[in-house]
């Protein structure tokens, strides 16, 4: 039973794969302009002798399927192809800036969640309060700020302003300690933090109100359990379903959402590169990073499903 | 299960409480849930509660236990237990005697068990809370008491979900919450309600034994006549927020008294009688709580009303054995029987109801009563 429900969920994990990769390329097909006339030298435009050549060199003569089957077929043994302008692997340009991308998106995961469960529950706990009713305005507030204006908000803020924190750039852990990357990090990912967090703190609010109500909690409180271990151990996991779904879907969007934040902090991350990308029409540098997130995205996705199971034992049977 | 009635232990009660009252603010008005109740209790005695729904008796054993979750809940009178007016206690201390001192066990095993929770730890949680016992001890703890409520392979159930047990297994779980940490007061709120008769017995006597082990005293609220029968000390019956008789439970049902109690007698099902004999119902239904009638709250539906009953509250009258009722016409008396002659005569619906009910069942009118 078990073994079939995950060979249907792998196949469908496969068959969604194959359908971004081919969105994608298809997709970055239509970008208008020539690739070649991005690569070419400064003046090179009459070359037409170079630009045969280099259309030979990376075979864009053939029709669109073979180069798609071509490009798959590397992807899947690791290989997305080379910068068309600095000659860079595109998986060694991942390699190298999804330390950054990662490091916000799970900064910022944690901030939300982190402060999401407390603001949540505290809300449903005293439903209507003066907590409750602050809070809904914070969430609104968060959730009608676009993530870029939070972020040049806190630079003012926080560097302009108090000098606390840098505005730019990014300090790598290994090279400058955990204290110094956070520096860097933390403006960002709080920024990036801010919409999942008020949505996350909404859904479990409304859901932690429902339980709160159930015979469970009542029956708990009968046995003389304080209100907070009701309320974090009793109520929390089944109230939290909900969030959880729509976690997995932000998850995927943290890492689109960098693209922007990391531009407004000049961070070196995956988001960065894929906007250089685009101006440089760097055809397989944009294919490559979009499909890297969307299988990411995917990915993360499958492994919620998981959680599921271990959050709620009534689904680990199904 | 019942020990013999020591009304007059020298340490006094254990329970007593004194003109309960419990009122819902509603947008329509004053819900009068529970109305002026008082009864004792005394250590190791059981208490029945007999109502249909909505009489009030949930919400009076939950307001005892200041249970009642909501703003808008007033309650006034007093709850006195071991001396201390649970009512007037701030919740803090509530909650050091919530599942020590006074358990509950709920109506429904589905609901009032955590589904994500394992039952080892839904039985133990709170010893480890009140007794401060450890991790260990505490697992220890659970498998003892999953065996003495007699769950089969308790070492394997503690490790399950509710989901994973049966409706009797889960209320036997709820059954071992509660006794967890030896309560001195058990309220069983309607325990076997949503069970299957079968397993309805088992329970009982489950809850039977453990009440007489334990020396602990019982209050088990139920709408079954015939789940108290037997069971409890004493019986309190209850209709539209009030105590309408109060007795020993023997008493109750050999000297029936008032018309109320006496409807729900009739209503219980016999097995003697030949299959599709019409159960006898209550004619009418019980009175909305915030608009009640004036008078007796069951004279709409009582077959020996008069027309006293509808303008003046019979106040409770407690005769010379202990047997406390509040009816102008008490069942078995002369008055109440030429109520009931003078109502036939007139055509009086509900009590044609009766007649009609009794001509079925072949039986004449004055010997129905008092006979279960």
């Amino acid at each position: 039973m078990f073994g079939k429900v995950f060979a249907v969920k792998t196949i469908r994990l496969v068959a969604t794969l194959f359908a971004v990769s081919l969105l994608t390329f298809l997709l970055v097909e239509q970008l208008p302009g020539d690739p070649i006339l991005a690569i070419l030298p400064p003046g090179g435009l009459d070359d037409l002798e170079t630009i045969e050549r280099i259309r030979k060199e990376l075979r864009l003569d053939d029709p669109v399927l073979t180069r798609y089957f071509r490009w798959v077929g590397n992807a899947l043994q690791g290989d997305l192809g080379k910068s068309y302008i600095t000659d860079q692997p595109v998986a060694d340009a991942i390699k190298d800036r999804i330390p950054v991308t990662m490091e916000l998106a799970l900064l910022a995961t944690i901030i939300a969640a982190v402060l999401a469960i407390p603001i949540g529950a505290l809300s449903a706990y005293r439903e209507g309060g003066y907590f409750d009713r602050a809070m809904s305005t914070f969430t609104t507030a968060a959730l009608s700020i676009p993530g870029f204006l939070a972020g040049i908000f806190f630079i003012w803020l926080f560097t302009l302003k108090f000098n606390w924190l840098p505005s730019t750039g990014w300090n790598r852990i290994t090279e400058k300690g955990i204290l110094a990357n956070l520096q860097t990090a933390i403006l960002p990912a709080g920024a990036l933090a801010l919409a999942p967090l008020a949505i996350n703190a909404r859904l479990i609010r409304a859901d932690m109100i429902g339980t709160l109500k159930e015979d469970y909690v009542l029956s708990a409180k009968a046995k003389g359990l304080r209100d907070r271990y009701i309320l974090m151990r009793h109520a929390l996991r089944p109230s939290s379903l909900t969030a959880i779904t729509v976690f997995a879907l932000q998850l995927g969007g943290l890492i689109g959402g960098t693209v922007v934040i990391e531009t407004v902090f000049a961070l070196p991350g995956l988001g960065t590169r894929l906007i250089s990308g685009i101006y440089q029409r760097d055809v397989m540098m944009i294919q490559g990073i979009t499909l890297f997130i969307a299988t990411v995205y995917v990915v993360v996705n499958a492994l919620v499903d998981l959680l599921y199971a271990a959050l709620d034992p009534r689904i680990r049977r199904q | 299960m019942s020990k013999a009635m020591t009304s007059s232990r020298p340490d006094g009660p254990l329970l007593s409480v004194k003109d309960l009252r419990t009122y819902f603010a509603m947008n329509a008005g004053l819900l009068k849930a529970v109305d002026g109740v008082t009864f004792d209790l005394h250590a190791g005695q059981t208490l029945g509660i007999v109502g249909e729904s909505g009489s009030g008796k949930t919400v009076l054993s939950r307001s005892i236990m200041r249970l009642n979750l909501g703003k808008n809940v007033q309650t006034s009178g007093q709850a006195l237990f071991q001396n201390k007016d649970l009512l007037g206690l701030p919740l803090r201390q509530m909650s050091d005697i919530w599942g020590q001192e006074i358990a509950m066990v709920f109506q429904d095993p589905m609901t009032s068990l955590n589904p994500v929770v394992k039952i080892g730890r839904q039985v133990s949680e709170h010893v480890r809370k009140h007794l401060g016992v450890s991790k260990k001890e505490a697992r220890g703890l659970a498998i003892e008491l999953l065996k003495s409520v007699r769950i089969p392979e308790a070492e394997v159930a503690i490790s399950a979900f509710p989901h994973e047990l049966s409706g009797g297994m889960r209320q036997r779980v709820s059954i071992a919450i509660a006794l967890a940490c030896g309560p001195k007061l058990l309220f069983a709120d309607e325990p076997t309600t949503a069970l299957d008769v079968t397993v309805q017995h088992q329970i009982l006597n489950l809850l039977g034994l453990q009440q007489t082990k334990r020396d602990m005293a019982m209050v088990l609220v139920t709408h079954d006549l015939g789940v108290v029968a037997g069971r409890t000390d004493e019986t309190i019956v209850m209709y539209a927020g009030k105590a309408v008789e109060q007795a020993s439970t023997n008493r109750i049902f050999q000297n029936t008294s008032h018309p109320y109690t006496e409807a729900l007698l009739r209503s219980i099902p016999k097995t003697d009688k030949p299959s599709h004999t019409r159960l006898a119902a209550i004619a009418g239904r019980p009175p909305n709580l915030i608009t009640m009638p004036s008078g007796c709250s069951f004279s709409p539906r009582c077959p020996y009303a008069q027309d006293r009953c509808f303008e003046e509250e019979p106040p409770l009258i407690t005769n010379e054995d202990g047997h406390t009722t509040a009816c102008w016409y008490p069942v078995g008396t002369v008055e109440n029987q030429a109520a009931w002659d003078k109502n036939l005569t007139a055509g009086r619906p509900s009590t044609l109801a009766v007649a009609n009910g009794q001509i079925i069942d072949d039986v004449p009118a004055d010997t129905v009563v008092g006979s279960p």
